[in-house]
């Protein structure tokens, strides 16, 4: 390298703009590594059934209490860029698993600390690249080659396969104490759903504080919130049996027709006869509604208090300012489609249900749908203490929703708890004594690190890692395909006999993205931060504490 | 040489606070320093085994890659001299759409050995001279290496001989996936005349989640939203494409509608619903069972397109919406209406489909050629998926320039070896002062093996020392083989195993595309020239006073 650095010419020649701030080289390569363990430190303790919860508060002051790793990494608020990549990935997994995002972010860490050795001893980077990627691959062939597939010839069996999956997925979660109870709504939840499309959009999660976690149920068709009303309301009816369902997209209230008419009349006489025109318009509007025969009507936007006593009159139950989802949920489940205009509205526009309720659940008054004859949604209604502690069971939920799904469209299982992880940790080890050359180490390397997983699951269960490894090295070399760490009884055990099944998606993406991660960071030897340009609006440009949290990490290490 | 000129020459002539630069020592060493400084960050990304380079630009977005191109046009270059460099490498960019590198690495190695000539006392124009001299052979030289060509631009075999070394030095690793993608989809869209390609015919869809294996090609065009409507999926259709909104019309004036009795305000909704209703039924009668809307849905026009069963899908960028028209063969009509036969267009699939956790609409067409290909990746960070986009970016334009010139070059400084040595020898014969410069020229073109066997950590001296002699040796002892006079210049740096080897025999021959060298050739030798011939730099002074620094009152907390 010709020149770099050499005082050729006394004064600094400014090629980039000022404020600009450039590091390289190797230094620069391992604080970003130790960047990221700094950062996978924060989420490690909540790894496994005796993950520990965090609590974060974020600027405005709102806090969380979350177990799930996509969840605190997001609000962490990163910045440091190469941290940021790990940030990426939890989400990747929530988008494409939905569960394993702490595995990820904690695998991806592990795959970078145990070449830190090798990069401090001057290995190319490039090397440790290209034993990655080949290391990912084998490992992703080896868990598709071990997977059991599950065979959807009975369907009882199969539901209970979604459970053990789903129960899994629940075991880390703050509801594990409950898993049965969830287990069984989660996995009702999704089969209630279009088996072809399987949006998990159309389940519909509501959240109501107070009463116990046991109160929480599962409704068979939608539920929502009462929405506003107004006087007239009360005297509607509150329940039915098998009612038409009108859903509409109309303001059902006295207004101007059009926002830019205006009336100009030359007599007196003509005036009432404009006032008569609008009441005649709303009330033809009604009328229409009514001449369908729906009982129930909804509508997206607002229903005003002459609508509300003309269906009250009717014995109709009317429910305006809908939230857009529910009602598209509801449009799902009975059938029909939402209209945006109450001319020749046909039969097959209305939707129907077994069951119509108002029902009060805790402190909430619940518009409930059941027995719904389309029903290809369900809503879940969630009870608990406190807001932040349902919205953390939301989430876990969520989680053992997408694996249910995951497990739909995929039948290949693995064992959990470690077992998984071991199994492919040995198996490369093997491989990785056949071959010779640098390789050799980082394929090595590789295997090492998968084993975080059962090790960090015994620390934070409190157990001595060390020793329980040992145990679940020796068994899988004695060919043991199944045996991780058995959380309850502070040993190991078979966990497929166990029941801890998990997709065996789950764990080739978590693979994939962490190797991915891990290359991605290991390929970059410099970093160029521009300063960022003038923010039109005034007001602090980063989160507080921004700008020091930037210039960690870069140039220098994290003491640790 | 170069006296130093006393700095007060021009007391009167600016306002205070210009900057005022002359003389060799003082505008064009300094020039050179920068661009210099330029070309060693871009430099160590060379080749497949370059490093990659983190880039947060002012706008905090994060860049990972060791595309030059973008790098320099994320780092905000302020230097005058150094901006020229980048705007070279723009032209590059333009021009043949890969290779930004190598004109940057070459632009600052030959300004670097014009230094050196500069400090012995050659006058900036004499070197010009030299330069463009032998810039001018180089190019003539380069016509002469070619060892293969692509033939037959629809042979699968033959297009990945020219796009996968410039696909591996962007993505080393994944080269063998990422080629044949590419390949799958510019098959799909080549045209009968290959000279026709064009580059926006394959698009690139970046979807995060999974991993890069499950990227894959879509015949026709992927739109990551789902209609608007309640249709989702329709076959063997035929497609009315809108610019305009699907809604009433409205008056740009601001007007207002008078009422003058009742009867007119009873009537006034029922008008709208009934002629919007019309429409659509016009539509469903004509056949149409999808609309594309360049713009906003009404609630109401939907209302009527969901009871007739009509799909609807919204696409916001005006040049997809051009690219969707072409694809699916209509035109796009700015004023509601049933479209006349010829301006619908048709398309056999029009479905939704879950990639990864996003919901995309995909149109495609069963026939076997394709107006559109889209390359779907997927990846685990955005930051990869970006990467990955450029690598197939310059792969397609690639195939782009072998279309227009197929002849293919042997690579891994195999080329930049023949050339230093014809150069230096061309060099030898001219007579007076341009040899040095000539001399020079073909130095700097040595920047090439030595950065590639300095980035794969190789011994610099000792593999250049090899190819120089290989180089030698083949072309003068015809002993070998028939061809051994090329042979020989086919000898470059094989990074598998750290070794020389003629790059035309391996199982996958690198070869890169001739074009792109010469192009960068040009480019670098002008950025050059023109960088040299500056021998004075005025700087006015910049508007408004320096920034105060930032307050940050929270410094104390945190």
């Amino acid at each position: 390298m010709a020149g770099r650095g050499l005082p050729l010419m006394q004064p600094q020649i400014i090629l980039l703009k000022e404020g600009t701030d450039a590091s390289q080289g190797r230094g620069q390569l391992l604080s970003n590594i130790n960047a990221c363990l700094a950062v996978v430190d924060a989420v490690r303790t909540t790894l496994g059934p005796r993950g520990m919860d965090k609590l974060i508060v974020d600027d405005k002051g709102d806090v969380t209490i979350s177990n799930d790793g996509a969840t605190i990494m997001k609000l962490l608020d990163v910045i440091h860029p190469a941290a940021k990549t790990l940030v990426d990935i939890a989400r990747s997994q929530d988008a494409e698993v939905g569960d394993g995002t702490t595995s990820v972010v904690l695998l991806a860490g592990e795959f970078l600390k145990e070449v830190r050795g090798y990069i401090e001893d001057g290995v190319s980077p490039h090397v440790i690249i290209k034993g990655y990627r080949n290391a990912a691959q084998l490992a992703i062939n080896k868990i598709k080659e071990i997977a059991i597939k599950i065979e959807r010839t009975d369907d009882d069996q199969f539901r209970d396969l979604l459970k053990k999956c789903a129960g899994t997925a629940m075991s880390s979660k703050l509801i594990h104490s409950h898993k049965d109870f969830f287990t069984n709504m989660v996995v009702n939840a999704v089969l209630k759903l279009d088996q072809e499309e399987l949006n998990e959009k159309l389940i519909g999660i509501k959240r109501i504080p107070g009463g116990a976690m046991e109160d929480s149920l599962l409704v068979d068709g939608v539920a929502f919130k009462k929405t506003f009303s107004y006087a007239g309301f009360e005297q509607q009816p509150k329940s039915f049996k098998h009612p038409k369902i009108l859903s509409l997209n109309i303001e059902l209230e006295l207004k101007a027709e059009k926002d830019n008419a205006e009336v100009r009349i030359d007599d007196v006489s003509e005036y009432q006869a404009i006032v008569d025109a609008e009441w005649t318009i709303i009330y033809s509007k009604l009328e229409a509604i009514v001449n369908t025969g729906a009982k129930v009507v909804l509508s997206r936007l607002p229903i005003g208090d002459l609508a509300t006593q003309y269906f009250a009159d009717r014995d109709i139950f009317c429910a305006g300012r809908v939230p857009a989802e529910d009602l598209n949920r509801v449009v799902n489940a009975v059938g029909g489609s939402i209209q945006t205009t109450v001319s020749n509205i046909e039969e097959k526009h209305l939707g129907t249900c077994d069951y119509f309720e108002e029902k009060q659940i805790g402190g909430e008054r619940f518009n409930l749908f059941e027995g719904c004859t389309a029903t290809k949604t369900c809503t879940l209604i969630l009870r608990g203490g406190a807001e932040q502690f349902i919205a953390e069971v939301e989430r876990s939920l969520h989680d053992a929703i997408m694996i249910v799904k995951r497990c739909l469209k995929n039948n290949l299982i693995v064992a959990g708890g470690g077992a998984t992880e071991m199994e492919i940790s040995k198996y490369l080890r093997d491989y990785s004594r056949t071959i010779e050359g640098k390789q050799q180490l980082i394929i090595g390397a590789f295997a090492r690190a998968l084993e975080i997983i059962p090790r960090q699951l015994c620390d934070n269960a409190g157990f001595d890692a060390t020793d329980i490894l040992n145990n679940l090295r020796m068994k899988h070399a004695q060919g043991a395909l199944w045996y991780g760490v058995d959380i309850n009884a502070e040993s190991i055990v078979d966990n497929y006999e166990k029941f801890v099944w998990e997709p065996a998606l789950v764990k080739t993406n978590a693979i994939a993205a962490a190797s991915e991660a891990a290359c991605l960071i290991l390929s970059v030897d410099e970093t160029v931060r521009n300063p960022a340009s003038e923010k039109p609006q005034a007001g602090p440009p980063m989160p507080r504490g921004g700008a020091q949290r930037a210039f960690r990490g870069r140039g220098r290490g994290i003491p640790r | 040489m170069a006296l130093k000129v006393p700095k007060s020459s021009y007391p009167q002539l600016f306002k205070e606070g210009y900057k005022n630069l002359q003389g060799v020592e003082e505008a064009v060493l300094k020039n050179i320093q920068a661009v210099h400084e330029l070309s060693e960050i871009v430099r160590t990304s060379f080749g497949p085994n370059g490093r990659n380079k983190m880039v947060i630009n002012h706008l905090e977005k994060l860049f990972v890659t060791n595309d030059a191109a973008t790098i320099i046009r994320e780092l905000d270059v302020v230097h005058p001299a150094a901006k020229l460099l980048v705007m070279a490498s723009q032209q590059q960019e333009q021009e043949i759409g890969d290779g930004t590198n190598l004109v940057i690495i070459l632009a600052g190695e030959l300004l670097q050995k014009a230094a050196n000539l500069l400090r012995m006392g050659l006058h900036p124009s004499e070197i010009v001279q030299g330069y463009e001299l032998a810039s001018n052979k180089a190019s003539e030289i380069l016509d002469g290496l070619s060892v293969d060509s692509v033939n037959d631009c629809k042979s699968r075999s033959e297009l990945e001989k020219s796009i996968k070394s410039s696909i591996a030095s962007k993505q080393s690793g994944y080269e063998d996936l990422l080629t044949n993608l590419v390949i799958d989809a510019t098959l799909m869209v080549l045209p009968k005349n290959p000279q026709h390609f064009n580059v926006d015919n394959v698009r690139i869809v970046k979807i995060m989640g999974g991993n890069i294996y499950e990227s894959k090609v879509v015949k026709g065009m992927v739109f990551g939203r789902e209609p608007e409507g309640t249709v989702n999926k329709s076959l063997k259709s035929k497609i009315a494409i809108f610019t305009c909104p699907l809604d009433l019309a409205q008056t740009e004036t601001k007007g207002t509608v008078l009422i003058h009795n009742a009867k007119e305000m009873l009537n006034f909704t029922k008008g709208e619903e009934e002629q919007i209703e019309k429409m659509f039924k016009e539509f469903e009668s004509a056949g149409i069972k999808v609309v594309v809307t360049g713009s906003s849905v009404g609630e109401l026009a939907l209302h009527y397109l969901n009871r007739y069963n009509i799909m609807v899908v919204k696409v916001l960028s005006k040049f997809d919406l051009r690219r969707l028209c072409r694809v699916v063969g209509a035109t796009a009509l700015a004023r509601l209406g049933v479209p006349t036969a010829e301006e619908m267009g048709q398309c056999d699939v029009v479905e939704t489909v879950e990639i990864g956790g996003d919901r995309v609409t995909v149109f495609r067409q069963e026939d076997e050629q394709s107006k559109t290909a889209t390359i779907v990746i997927r990846g685990a960070t955005q930051n990869v998926l970006d990467d990955i986009e450029r690598a197939i970016d310059d792969g397609v334009n690639n195939v782009k320039a072998v279309t227009r010139d197929p002849r293919l070059v042997p690579g891994a400084g195999a080329t930049e070896m023949e050339l230093v040595k014809q150069l230096t020898s061309f060099g030898e014969k001219t007579p007076g002062i341009n040899q040095h410069s000539i001399k020079a020229f073909a130095e700097a073109l040595e920047v090439f093996p030595r950065t590639l066997s300095e980035n794969n950590g190789l011994d610099v001296t000792e593999v250049l020392s090899k190819l120089y002699s290989a180089h030698h040796i083949e072309s003068t002892s015809a002993t070998e083989d028939e061809t051994s006079n090329k042979s020989g210049a086919c000898i470059g740096i094989d990074i598998e195993n750290d070794d020389i080897v003629d790059v035309t025999k391996l199982p996958n021959p690198v070869l890169d595309v001739l074009v792109t060298k010469q192009w960068a050739i040009k480019f670098a030798t002008d950025a050059a020239l023109t960088v040299l011939r500056v021998d004075q730099i005025i700087m006015s002074k910049p508007a408004g006073g320096p920034k105060p620094p930032q307050q940050n009152s929270n410094w104390d907390e945190d």
